[in-house]
């Protein structure tokens, strides 16, 4: 049985959780969220056999597995290995600051056939992963390093989000390349990402990373755990230090580039829309929360080569994405996913809402994502067609964490606990207001404490304030 | 690696779940019956899936102690 396990290490480990009985999580790596239907059908398969037939696509284009047992590690490291994956390190369970790696690299899901975008980043996301896979140069940073890199124009990734972003722009000159965004964070001291205010082409995109990281690796807080992420080193150090020290490594100068402020955020790519392929349309498959049973994942491999090419695109919304479907079979193709379970025809909610794996981690008093379909239920129930479209995001946290990332979110909500007559019950916070791109700010604390049963009426009445107030005077999203 | 006393040191320091119980595992396979193992570890979960691991193989876990702040010692009896 332990044989052949080193050769896994630096490349696969499991993550410890404590929820609805499991002990460990399997995170898999889906660089820029990009995997054909057979790769799906295989990690179908390890849910089947490891996973009771569950598995979730997380908000950073990760598909999660959970209940796997220790001794099954090797075999499912190996089937991983053979369809080109690997995992994170997960070292979150460690005590200090220590064994941080480089988490699954982000890109626009639409990446190479997105109409909107300036470039096809994810050649730049696939040559990035390749570099610090395994690198065991790179697999003690302080905390975990998250990387974004998106060429779409739409802004569709959270850039500020993350603490490394890559946002593509067209330069005055006409030359495309990307703006520099660093030390974002969510969780108990939430950061938006700062501009470095560079311009760097494409094809420096590899090593001003490298350089970043490894300002983060030998430079980074090691002192604490709960101040070792990057954001405080960029807190600490500033911008212009920072940018020095990258042109010190990278042996050139940056070239300077004032971003005033990213596109206005479309949050998600909803529904089927044309490709730039001509005649060819890519269709989002509302996956509410991510959470996936054997059946659909099954269901939309079937269809996704029926129609299309065998290609699918994982989305940071936890949706999946069918690419490279020819024009005549749209209909059919959203007809048949209505007609297997997938509520096609309902209203954006489905795409634009995120919740975490709280009631795995153990975080959470309750399970987000079933808490999140229940609003989302509620909400088409009593507004109807009002919501059809209304362009929101909706994000529940599990915990001050946040790892659905519900401070960036036009209502974000915050589980936590209540003493009621002395007994624990879950209730949330509930934040309004997030919102990134342009003019970009963190959701501010509007209701403390409404007790989980009710927080589906709470969203309905914002809602129904911000449509009767002209959209404005509760500043969801200005 | 053999210390003075006779007893075996095994240094899973770096490594996450699930490689400390497997190298721990591996470990004891090698040992003879009432020869004693000390897992060095800074991987907490590990306090937990290690002890469980060595009862399996019908070892008895000795001590489970904190070296410091982020480093644990497990001793096991073959």
């Amino acid at each position: 049985m332990t044989e052949d396990i080193e050769r896994f290490t630096n490349r696969y480990s499991l993550g410890s959780e404590k929820g609805e009985g499991s002990k460990h999580f399997l995170r898999i790596k889906m660089p820029n969220g990009i995997l054909t239907t057979q790769q799906f059908r295989r990690i179908a398969q390890l849910a089947e056999k490891y996973s009771r037939g569950y598995a979730e696509v997380t908000d950073r284009q990760d598909i999660q597995l959970h209940w796997i047992e220790a001794e099954d590690a090797p075999a499912i490291f190996g089937q991983l290995e053979q369809i080109g994956f690997t995992t994170d390190r997960c070292g979150q369970g460690y005590p200090g600051a220590r064994y941080g790696d480089v988490r699954n690299i982000v890109g626009c899901p639409l990446a190479g056939v997105n109409k909107f975008e300036l470039i096809d980043a994810s050649p730049i996301v696939k040559e990035l992963d390749r570099f610090f896979t395994g690198n065991r140069d790179f697999q003690d940073l302080p905390r975990k390093f998250k990387i974004l890199v998106s060429g779409c124009s739409l802004n569709c990734t959270s850039p500020e989000a993350y603490d490394l972003s890559f946002v593509v722009l067209r330069h005055p000159s006409g030359r495309i390349g990307f703006a520099v965004l660093v030390g974002g964070t969510m969780g108990i001291a939430p950061r938006l990402a700062q501009s470095l205010d560079v311009f760097v082409e494409p094809n420096m995109v590899v090593n001003v990373t490298k350089a970043i990281i490894e300002i983060f690796r030998d430079f980074g807080r090691r002192e604490a755990k709960v101040k070792a992420r990057f954001r405080w080193l960029v807190e600490e150090w500033g911008t212009e230090k920072l940018r020095t020290t990258i042109e010190e490594k990278i042996g050139s100068p940056l070239e300077t580039y004032k971003l005033d402020c990213l596109p206005v955020s479309e949050g998600e790519h909803v529904g089927a829309h044309p490709q730039k392929q001509e005649n060819y349309f890519y269709i989002s498959i509302p996956i509410l929360g991510g959470m996936l049973s054997i059946e659909k994942m099954l269901n939309i491999a079937e269809v996704a080569e029926k129609y299309g090419s065998g290609d699918l695109r994982l989305s940071p919304s936890q949706n999946i994405i069918m690419i490279n479907i020819p024009k005549e079979h749209v209909n059919p193709v959203v007809d048949r996913l209505e007609q297997i379970g997938f509520p096609m025809k309902r209203s954006a909610l489905r795409w634009t809402t995120i919740a975490c794996a709280g009631n795995f981690c153990g975080k959470a008093p309750e399970h987000p994502k079933k808490r999140a379909m229940e609003i989302i239920d509620y909400l088409e129930e009593r507004l109807g067609e009002t919501l059809k479209d209304l362009n929101l995001r909706i994000c529940l946290s599990g915990c001050p964490n946040g790892c659905a990332r519900h401070l960036t979110a036009d209502i974000g909500m915050q589980a936590a606990q209540l003493m009621v007559e002395g007994k624990p019950t879950p209730c949330y916070n509930i934040y309004v207001g997030g919102h990134l791109g342009t003019n970009s700010s963190l959701g501010r604390l509007v209701k403390r404490a409404v007790s989980a049963e009710q927080v589906k009426c709470e969203v309905e009445s914002i809602i129904v304030n911000y449509l009767k107030d002209n959209k404005h005077s509760l500043k969801i999203r200005t | 690696m053999k210390t003075k006393d006779g007893s075996y040191t095994l240094d899973v320091r770096g490594y996450t779940c699930p490689y400390p119980e497997f190298y721990t595992a591996r470990a004891l396979k090698q040992l003879a019956l009432g020869e004693n193992l000390e897992v060095v570890l800074d991987n907490p979960p590990s306090c937990e899936t290690i002890p469980i691991a060595a009862k399996k193989q019908g070892c008895n876990v000795l001590e489970i102690s904190k070296i410091d702040d982020t480093t644990w010692r497990i001793t096991i009896k073959k």
